[in-house]
């Protein structure tokens, strides 16, 4: 044991730049070209200036023809500048799922399904190994680990095939993605060779926010490709007409709070103090502030909470689609009134917000709305003159240190989270076994994990609504499935770089080295080591009958749930 | 072709059993029961075939144990409350019966045992037990034999060789920790307290630290207990409803063979 504490340098935030081979040729080069030639230098500070942001937050990157730079569907995290030659960008309807090395999924017959009863691998981890080299048709792999590149086979083809837009030297794409870490809406592809600069999020907000013209070029390309369409997807605007819907755009503003290396932070985080905690989680609104906007959250999730002596109690939390505010501004505006807010929203981890000004809200939407719509929207009992409700957690019979352990682990980000009920739970391991039986004998989730009281968490991968494993896959090889968005892995173009393993939070992905059907480990031909693959759960994405372990559970006891739906898994626990 | 003949046979034994049972009952009740067995032998099979939507296995449970009650009564009806005579009659019967005592109990295990394995100690996986205890045991070993060396005294070392050597070799106090009888680690604090007047400080540190092993051994003594009575009684229960089918296919032949002169 130490004699006494060890000290290091504490961590900076440029310890690990984006491209480590960043020299100090490629920054003066990239400075030197728009439209960084033109931001004004002065505007950053001096531990944080261009040059710096240049060096640590970016990364060139080179691409040969055909090859893939980012996948409709996929998770982005950073912007691209093309420094030299041209991309396409592929118009809807988009290239198929398996020319983005995506897996093809396909539901088992009953008969194929029954086969897996003799027919299941007596060895752990078995695959046809020709398989790997059939599937490569359409695309190929280029390079090995995070350099990897899946590059499309046939370009002229696709291009014949595919109506595609050119993005030429100087033009900039995936900034909307970079923005709030939402799905990259199509795929793009390096026509001929290409050199882009990739920007991360950390160095992109920084320049966003220093320089104005470059904020104003970003704001608007938000506002005319993404947030139209998600006000109108929001279901008080839905009845609006698009002019109407033009108007609040116009007027609504768009602010991101946190961190979007949440998953990195929180795991520390959660061993600290309810009030550590609380400290890191930027507050968006405070408990007794004027509403002076409606809060409609387009990613990511917020804590409510109430003051409660000295700490703050969580009533809820919410997640992409939710509103805050409604129920003080339906209020104010019945009553001519100007009641502050009762709760609190604070971000976990980061959240990206869409602020409607009061004023558009009770000009432009309220008076629009039916008396039963305005009961609803605001959370009222039975009148709109009633108190609003008040306590969700309470309401819906959650117990507030389960609440606060499902917000505290993050576990709130699963779409179909693992939840087993251990007063039930005879452990008998049935849901594991069936779990291998649907697997070719691999269970893909392990019977433990945290627990709470006397519910567990186990080790399932829970389908994050962030899922933050699915970013920097070199491959594209975890994807969401296009049919129910389950999280899911295609084996044939996994390379085994590890890096969803590694980013997974809940450590719910497992590198395994594979076999043929004799046993033996399939071994790479150059350096004679196994083959890895990543695997993990994909909620029975082939099975028939869904989530075999779910099904197998004779007590009731063990329930994928997606923890977004307070009302379902409250009345789950209540069973 | 085959299915007409299926169906014909069928119709043939269900007028058959009728015909019989309109003079003798048992023989109703008697196919009522074995209907009844071969229709909750089927949860098992569902329980193999996980990869099929034919339900969810905890509602099969719940029509298994629904049926397996009402199977315990049309049985005494069959027999009509009497104890059975002959061996074949009293074989049958000791298979029933073992079949539905180790389901009633196996019941009774399930709905009480799982609460208690969540009251107390970490959720452990029951197969990895034993290498916790073999982990707990070499680290207490290794606290004995330290403390030899740095004590120069053998008062600890005996104390383990005679007291908490076999304690430690393997899972200990099932049925204690089945019953919630916490004799055996009451047992050895009171050792250990005897023990400490006879302690210098160097030795009562590692004796605390045996103490804290022995805590932590116990607790997994514990899962070990109710997980190994959540799966024992199982081994009861399946391969006495195999004896038992085969029983009843036997008695159900002889019984019909022999109908006509009853």
């Amino acid at each position: 044991m130490a004699e006494s504490n060890v000290a290091i340098q504490r961590p900076q935030r440029w310890d690990n730049p984006f491209g480590p081979s960043m020299t100090d040729d490629d920054v003066r080069r990239i400075l030197s070209l728009e439209p960084f030639s033109n931001m004004d230098r002065a505007r950053f500070s001096a531990t944080q200036s261009l040059e710096d942001i240049i060096r640590n937050d970016t990364r060139l990157i080179k691409y040969g023809d055909g090859d893939i730079v980012v996948r409709a569907g996929d998770y982005g995290h950073s912007a691209f500048l093309i420094i030299q030659g041209k991309v396409h960008v592929v118009l809807p309807p988009g290239l198929p799922e398996a020319m983005l090395g995506r897996a093809t999924q396909k539901r088992r017959g009953i008969f194929e399904s029954l086969n897996q009863l003799w027919k299941n691998a007596r060895y752990p981890e078995v695959r046809d190994h020709e398989r790997y080299t059939r599937s490569r048709t359409a695309t190929g792999q280029r390079g090995s680990d995070l350099d990897a590149h899946i590059f499309l086979q046939d370009v002229p083809t696709v291009l014949d095939d595919h109506r595609t837009a050119i993005l030429k030297h100087g033009e900039m794409f995936g900034e909307i993605a970079a923005l709030g870490r939402t799905q990259r809406t199509a795929t793009v592809f390096a026509s001929g060779d290409a050199q882009l600069l990739e920007i991360r999020w950390q160095g992109f907000r920084e320049i966003r926010r220093k320089v104005d013209d470059f904020r104003s070029h970003v704001d608007t390309l938000y506002r005319e490709r993404s947030l139209t369409t998600a006000l109108q997807a929001t279901p008080m605007f839905e009845h609006l007409s698009g002019d109407v819907i033009d108007k609040i755009a116009h007027e609504t503003l768009f602010e991101t709070y946190g961190d979007f290396d949440w998953h990195t932070s929180y795991i520390r985080l959660s061993e600290g103090s309810a009030q550590d905690r609380l400290s890191h989680e930027p507050v968006i609104v405070s408990e007794g502030d004027y509403p002076d906007g409606l809060l409609l959250i387009r990613s990511g999730f917020g804590r409510i909470s109430k003051s409660m002596n000295n700490g703050h109690r969580t009533l809820e939390y919410i997640g992409a689609g939710s509103v805050f505010g409604m129920s003080e501004i339906i209020s104010n505006w019945r009553h001519h009134d100007s009641q502050p807010l009762r709760t609190s929203l604070r971000a976990l981890g980061y959240i990206d917000v869409l602020r409607v000004p009061t004023r558009i809200i009770e000009e432009l939407v309220l008076p629009t709305l039916s008396e039963d719509a305005l009961v609803h929207l605001g959370g009222f009992e039975n009148r709109i003159d009633d108190e609003p409700k008040e306590d969700a957690d309470l309401e819906n019979n959650i117990d507030s240190g389960l609440l606060e352990f499902l917000v505290e682990h993050r576990y709130i980000n699963g779409t179909a989270t693992m939840l087993i009920d251990l007063d039930r739970c005879v452990r008998c391991d049935d849901c594991v076994t069936a779990c291998a039986a649907t697997h070719n004998n691999n269970p893909r989730f392990n019977r433990h994990g945290r627990t709470y009281d006397h519910y567990m968490i186990a080790n399932a991968c829970m389908h994050c609504a962030d899922p933050v494993c699915m970013i920097g896959c070199p491959t594209g090889a975890i994807h969401r499935s296009s049919s129910f968005g389950q999280v899911i892995i295609n084996d044939e173009t996994c390379i085994g770089c590890a890096t969803c393993a590694n980013a997974c939070p809940y450590d719910n992905i497992r590198m395994v080295e594979i076999r043929d059907q004799f046993g033996f480990f399939i071994t790479d031909t150059s350096k004679g080591v196994p083959i890895a693959k990543a695997t993990k759960c994909d909620l029975c994405i082939d099975q028939i009958g869904g989530p075999a372990c779910q099904r197998a559970c004779p007590h009731n006891a063990l329930r994928r749930s997606d923890l977004s739906d307070i009302k379902t898994l409250s009345d789950w626990l209540d069973k | 072709m085959s299915l007409f003949v299926f169906i014909i046979s069928l119709i043939l034994i269900v007028h058959h059993i009728y015909l019989i049972s309109t003079y003798q009952e048992q023989f109703l009740s008697g196919w009522v029961l074995t209907s009844l067995i071969l229709i909750l032998t089927s949860y098992g099979i569902r329980k193999k075939i996980r990869m099929l939507p034919i339900g969810n296995a905890a509602t099969w449970l719940k029509v298994h144990i629904y049926l397996g009650n009402i199977s315990i009564l049309i049985f005494c009806l069959h027999i009509s409350w009497r104890i059975p005579q002959g061996w074949m009659e009293v074989l049958l019967a000791t298979f029933f019966s073992l079949v539905a005592l180790s389901g009633l109990v196996g019941l009774y295990l399930n709905q009480r045992l799982s609460k208690l394995l969540t009251n107390r100690g970490e959720e452990v996986i029951f197969e990895r037990i034993p290498g916790f205890i073999i982990q707990l045991r070499k680290e207490a070993e290794n606290q004995v034999l330290q403390c030899t060396s740095v004590t120069g005294s053998s008062t600890v070392s005996s104390f383990y060789t005679t007291e908490l050597i076999s304690f430690f070799n393997r899972p200990k106090n099932l049925i204690g920790h089945l019953v919630g009888s916490g004799y055996e680690l009451t047992k050895i604090r009171k050792q250990m307290k005897n023990i400490d007047r006879y302690l210098s400080d160097q030795e009562r540190a590692f004796v605390n630290r045996l103490s804290e092993l022995t805590e932590k051994k116990d607790e997994l003594d514990h899962q070990y207990s109710l997980q190994a009575f959540l799966k024992g009684w199982l081994f009861v229960h399946v391969p006495f409803t195999g004896g038992l089918i085969i029983l009843v296919i036997l008695h159900a032949v002889l019984t019909h063979a022999f109908a006509g002169s009853a």
